[in-house]
């Protein structure tokens, strides 16, 4: 069925195209699965309160540790070997300097590293498979110099945060960075702009935004891909279960010269083929040319986009590339999924939490959480369950 | 209860939103204000509280939103009977008639504008208010899309039934449709004489142009409906959802309507509106105009309102913001009377600026951390 910007209402609502009309693979799933009384399910994420920074961890709208930090965070993400120990790493917002990981059941700092000179980390990190290294995303800023503002990952031990080392990511402006599922390669959104003088503004009138496959030990690049939009920044990832990449863009209209919508969210699949996920235009207006985060849910295979300056959160299935529907939430962006409840959970500048239903976009009131001194920032860490007694 | 609306009684109102009555309630205003209204006393003076927003909010709603969204749904009904009437027997009387129905629905729908929220906006991918105002989506002008599509219809032989309009794209309907057939002929001659000739030679053309009307006559209902009646099926109106804060995203009440004014403004300035609309009739100012005035009449309130957001931004010392926004406003009229698109559209960008910050942070409501910056 043609979605695009020219059909009717009314063929638009007689359509049912946010129905049941989608086979997916699994078919509704049921929310509010009880838990454990023993089992609390944490999230983490960058914070803002009362005009100050922070990291907070969340959970069952009871505990909310706060910890102040001197920079305003970003991406979160967690130890895959280290659960026990509830560990959780911080990067700090573009152009940052240091990282930090918190315990992520009682919000106390553990340790911080920092970036080397004349490198500006970009926001985002992840650990390899094993959890022996932590690859961060930076760039070299050195006005001036010829390599000023080339894109970098820098290779930490996790264990005492010494860069190991670092290589080149083949475009400007490396923002978030995911190992694959093989274990040995990882997949890294270049957002494509080049730093101002003062490291935070960008240049987008040259872009050169891609998608590469890089080797975690070698640094070699093995796929680069590129959309057919050269303004649209590739900046946020996530991966389903087959590998493929799904990956939400900010297009730069300040560098353009139409003001016709173009496509916010595209996906590699595991064959290599890198496109547009489809939705008519209304929906890609309606995001004024931002997604800010996004998520899988791995057993749908449903991936849920957030556009902050839309107020919405968008569905699709992600092996038929069909977009499934859409969820309102005022200032959207943070989204991770529930393991407990089994479903995405969205969060936003207001301190909500809100549980969606991956398969009919609908919300679980019941489960609703909220945080009136919390405001949270773009993303959510990955959940920790964590069980007591 | 206090009711200090009876302060400004004594001022006479022509027609609702005068700009000069703003300034008078205004200068009433700083004089009474820290004798004479808002508190839970009758002395008390007016200070800036949750309690004190939400009775601004409800009055905007109630004496703005509401009132303009039934006039529209009047107007656009009034347009009905007015093309029903010239062609039963087209003649130069009944198209200025017809015309002039079609000028009030045009400056009704400027006054709903910055209100797009609820029932206009109920559908991400297919809003109502597309099917009004096609140039709202991206500023596209599809003049020429509706003049193909009279044509053919008119000389084609397909019913021009209820389910022929149903059936259109938001492109080819809505008020620029109606302004295209009432304004101009097949050869886009705008002397009246051809354009009843057209209408006599061609009475499909008749069929097309109250085939249009009827189909805006029925969104401007749905949304007066929606405001005041059964929003989306939920049998609660839309003003009871949007006062409690059930609002579709979950937006703050103030945080929805002060981003709509400001998205609206963005809109004006962005897509050259006063270039674009109302192009053929010729009344682009007058849609300027009741646009700012709307827009205005969020800040001052409406109808002699006293616990208005101006007065709640003076009651918190926000005089020099309060001041930046009245002079913007200022700037946008004087920009109007002086026919000055460009002055125009910086006056806009001044108060879209105004709307993101110095009212937002002088009645401290906050829109949000990511909604202005992204990465």
């Amino acid at each position: 069925m043609a979605t695009s910007d020219m059909m009717t209402r009314r063929q638009i609502l007689k359509s049912g195209l946010f129905g049941s009309t989608v086979l997916l693979p699994l078919h509704g799933l049921a929310l509010g699965h009880s838990s454990s009384v023993m089992e609390s399910e944490y999230w983490g994420s960058a914070v803002l309160s009362e005009d100050q920074t922070g990291f907070a961890s969340v959970s069952r709208n009871q505990s909310a540790a706060l910890e102040q930090t001197a920079f305003r965070g970003h991406g979160v993400c967690l130890n895959p070997t280290d659960k026990n120990s509830h560990s959780i790493l911080m990067m700090a917002r573009r152009p940052g300097s240091e990282g930090i990981i918190f315990d992520l059941a009682t919000g106390e700092e553990l340790s911080r590293f920092y970036a080397l000179p004349e490198r500006q980390f970009q926001g985002h990190a992840c650990y390899s498979e094993d959890g022996s290294e932590i690859y961060v995303t930076q760039t070299i800023f050195s006005p001036g110099h010829p390599d000023h503002g080339k894109g970098m990952i820098s290779v930490r031990d996790a264990r005492n945060f010494v860069q190991l080392r670092e290589f080149e990511t083949g475009d400007p402006e490396p923002h978030e960075v995911l190992p694959m599922p093989d274990g040995i390669h990882l997949v890294v959104a270049n957002g494509g702009r080049f730093p101002g003088q003062d490291g935070r503004s960008n240049d987008a009138t040259e872009m050169s935004s891609s998608l590469v496959i890089i080797d975690r030990t070698t640094g070699e690049i093995s796929q680069r891909h590129t959309l057919t939009e050269p303004k649209a920044s590739i900046r946020h990832l996530a991966i389903n279960k087959e590998g493929s990449v799904v990956a939400a863009l900010q297009v730069q209209r300040q560098a353009m010269k139409d003001t016709r919508p173009r496509p916010l969210a595209a996906v590699l699949t595991s064959a290599g083929h890198f496109d547009y996920l489809p939705a008519p235009g209304n929906l890609w207006l309606g995001a004024h040319d931002y997604m800010g985060s996004v998520a899988v849910h791995a057993s749908t295979d449903i991936a849920c986009m957030t556009t902050p300056k839309g107020n919405f959160a968008a569905f699709w299935h992600v092996s038929s590339h069909t977009l499934l529907g859409y969820f309102q939430m005022h200032d959207v962006c943070g989204v991770s999924v529930s393991e407990l409840n089994d479903c995405f959970v969205l969060s936003n500048s207001a301190g909500e939490l809100r549980f969606i239903d991956p398969v009919t976009q609908q919300e679980n009131t019941s489960l609703r959480q909220s945080y009136s001194d919390l405001r949270f920032d773009n993303h959510l860490s990955q959940p920790v369950i964590i069980r007591k007694g | 209860m206090n009711k200090p609306e009876t302060l400004l009684n004594c001022v006479r109102i022509d027609d609702g939103y005068r700009r000069h009555y703003f300034r008078t309630a205004a200068a009433i205003l700083l004089a009474g204000l820290l004798t004479a209204c808002g508190g839970e006393r009758k002395n008390d003076p007016l200070v800036l509280t949750d309690d004190t927003l939400n009775t601004a909010l409800t009055r905007i709603v109630d004496q703005t939103v509401i009132p303009n969204t039934q006039a529209f749904a009047e107007d656009a009904e009034a347009l009905v009977v007015a093309a029903s009437s010239f062609c039963n027997a087209p003649n130069t009387d009944g198209l200025q008639q017809t015309q002039s129905a079609w000028e009030a629905s045009s400056t009704g729908w400027y006054r709903i504008l910055p209100f797009l929220f609820g029932p206009p906006d109920d559908n991400l991918l297919t809003p109502g208010y597309l099917f009004i105002d096609s140039l709202r989506q991206r500023g596209n002008d599809y003049t020429s899309t509706i003049r193909t599509e009279i044509n053919e219809s008119v000389s084609g032989s397909e019913p021009l039934n209820g389910a022929y309009f149903d059936g259109l794209s938001f492109t080819k309907v809505g008020l620029l449709a109606l302004e295209v057939a009432l304004f101009e002929d097949a050869s886009e001659s705008s002397a009246d004489s051809d354009i009843v000739a057209g209408f006599i030679a061609h009475p499909r053309r008749c069929d097309y142009l109250e085939g249009l009307a009827q189909l805006q006559a029925e969104y401007a209902n749905d949304f007066y409906q929606g405001w005041t009646s059964d929003y989306q099926n939920s049998g609660e109106a839309y003003r009871e959802r949007f006062l409690r804060g059930a609002t579709d995203d979950g937006s703050a009440p103030l945080t929805l309507l002060l981003t709509s004014a400001q998205e609206h403004l963005n809109y004006l300035k962005q897509r050259t509106v006063a270039d674009q609309a109302g192009q053929i009739s010729g009344i682009s100012s007058a849609l300027m105009q009741a646009s700012i005035e709307a827009t205005e009449a969020i800040v001052e309130g409406d109808q002699g309102s006293v616990v208005t957001l101006a007065s709640l931004m003076l009651a918190a010392q926000e005089e020099s913001a309060l001041l930046s926004v009245r002079d913007n406003f200022e700037r946008a009229y004087e920009a109007i009377d002086d026919q000055s698109n460009l002055d125009f559209y910086t006056a806009a960008g001044l108060l879209d600026g105004n709307f993101k910050r110095e009212i937002p942070d002088g009645l401290a409501v906050e829109l949000g951390i990511n909604f202005s910056d992204g990465d």
